[in-house]
């Protein structure tokens, strides 16, 4: 039935395409999460030299996912990836609380001062911003409206559309809701 | 972009990282031995390869915090944890009871990585300083401290002893054959608490002579002395070929006692040993 109500949808209208970039620093989880949307599996990750791309179809939508390394050098290359993005997935390892935030603000090395950095970017001005609050399996992890605290998501000006959504990708618990909450937003 | 490291920064942050790769044993992975790693845990101190990174980054930051000595800032902290542990020291104390055959190597599948990291990180199974009741609650949530080298030091200092047990291994007869040869190559691993020693391997015998004497410290009286018997095999899991446990409360202070132990979970096989237990604390 739910096939059929989507295939009608799809005969419709076709796939809807949305392209988005999902960047964080190294660790957070964000190759995994990928894999786990696009086909429900617990990959053993490397780190990400470079990129993955999928396309990854959710409901009558296609996401095309450029997944982006963490690494601090690698971060200098997001900006080649964000032209025509409908969005931004920003994943954080909720339990690094160490690299969450600084306290000046200013060290161009923890997830906070990342966020903002890559949110000024003009090609980014009205990309949606979905943040996934990852890993909250572990112990110590912090609930969502704590990251969301320690990045400042309030400041992200008045007109953008954010959203946090806490998850654990190895369980993917919260991914499709992230999805679908970005297929309703873009 | 204001407090971006200087170009005169990062360069001797560069030359700082390029002494870490120097460091005895930093040569190769410090857990498949895969040759020249590039990445490290810069709170454990050891350099691994691209893959076991990935290994390590599965046992969240509390456990292993991996950085690329290539494509990451470090603060010196970091550096300075790592070139003063490093892949070698390191080993020492997170393998230092490992059996042989368990360690993974750079054909190890990923899972088999994982599964290595997690034992020896996590588990701590073979560390020098595993604690027993940590073990028992292998999935309990206290995280592993940082590991940094002050700590070495005190380790053994910190344990309680109530005594010293002299094992002299002398000889096994009638083991259970179990290469194709229709011998073994049997060795014998104690364990007392958290303390594991093992024997030397005697090649192809089922009526291996030791003579071998091993010392054990005893935090407790009552805990059993373990032992188990194992068929070393260079290129396949080692066999089982027995164990059993003994009680050390049966044992008189400073006299030997002699022992033929009957190997449980197979149906032959037999250890003889002297064992000496001397009271230090009571």
């Amino acid at each position: 039935m739910g096939l059929s109500i989507a295939k009608m949808f799809q005969s419709l209208w076709g796939h809807r395409q949305l392209r988005i970039v999902m960047v964080g620093l190294d660790a957070a989880g964000k190759t995994t999460i990928l894999y786990k949307v696009k086909s429900n599996e617990n990959i053993t990750t490397t780190p990400t030299i470079g990129f993955n791309l999928e396309e990854v179809d959710i409901g009558s939508i296609r996401f095309t996912v450029w997944d982006v390394g963490g690494q601090k050098q690698i971060r200098q290359l997001w900006s080649h990836y964000y032209e025509n993005s409908n969005a931004v997935i920003f994943v954080v390892d909720s339990a690094d609380t160490a690299r969450l935030s600084c306290a000046t603000g200013t060290c161009n090395d923890c997830a906070r001062c990342e966020l903002h950095t890559l949110m000024q970017n003009d090609t980014l001005a009205n990309a949606t911003l979905l943040v996934f609050a990852n890993k909250q399996d572990i112990p110590g992890a912090l609930p969502p409206d704590q990251v969301a605290e320690r990045l400042k998501l309030s400041d992200m000006g008045a007109t953008r559309k954010v959203h946090i959504q806490p998850c654990c990708a190895l369980q993917g618990q919260g991914l499709h809701e992230g999805f679908n909450w970005l297929s309703q937003n873009c | 972009m204001s407090s971006a490291a200087s170009p005169s920064q990062i360069q001797s942050q560069q030359a700082k990282l390029r002494r870490l790769v120097n460091c005895p044993g930093n040569d190769i992975c410090a857990e498949c031995g895969a040759p020249s790693p590039k990445w490290a845990s810069c709170n454990l101190g050891v350099l691994v390869c691209l893959r076991c990174a990935g290994a390590h980054r599965s046992l969240s930051t509390q456990i292993s915090m991996i950085r690329s000595l290539t494509l990451d800032r470090w603060t010196d902290e970091q550096i300075e944890t790592v070139l003063s542990i490093g892949n070698d020291k390191a080993n020492e104390i997170w393998e230092h009871s490992i059996p042989p055959g368990a360690k993974i190597s750079m054909q190890s599948t990923p899972e088999e990585t994982i599964a290595f990291v997690r034992r020896k990180y996590v588990d701590r199974e073979w560390s020098i300083h595993s604690d027993n009741s940590d073990r028992n609650n292998a999935n309990s949530t206290t995280p592993v401290p940082t590991f940094v080298p002050s700590t070495t030091q005190h380790i053994m200092v910190n344990q309680v002893q109530a005594g010293l047990l002299t094992i002299q291994l002398i000889e096994g007869v009638d083991l259970t054959p179990s290469d194709p040869n229709g011998l073994s190559d049997p060795y014998v691993i104690f364990t007392l608490g958290t303390e594991h020693n093992r024997s030397r391997t005697v090649q192809k015998s089922l009526s291996p002579r030791w003579d071998e004497t091993i010392n054990m410290r005893v935090p407790s009286r009552d805990l059993p002395l373990k032992m188990r018997c194992m068929d070393y095999d260079r290129t396949s899991r080692d066999d089982f070929l027995g164990e059993a446990a003994l009680d050390l409360r049966t044992l008189q202070d400073g006299v030997p006692q002699n022992l033929w132990v009957a190997l449980g979970r197979v149906d032959r096989g037999q250890l003889h040993m002297v064992l000496i237990y001397t009271a230090l604390s009571e």
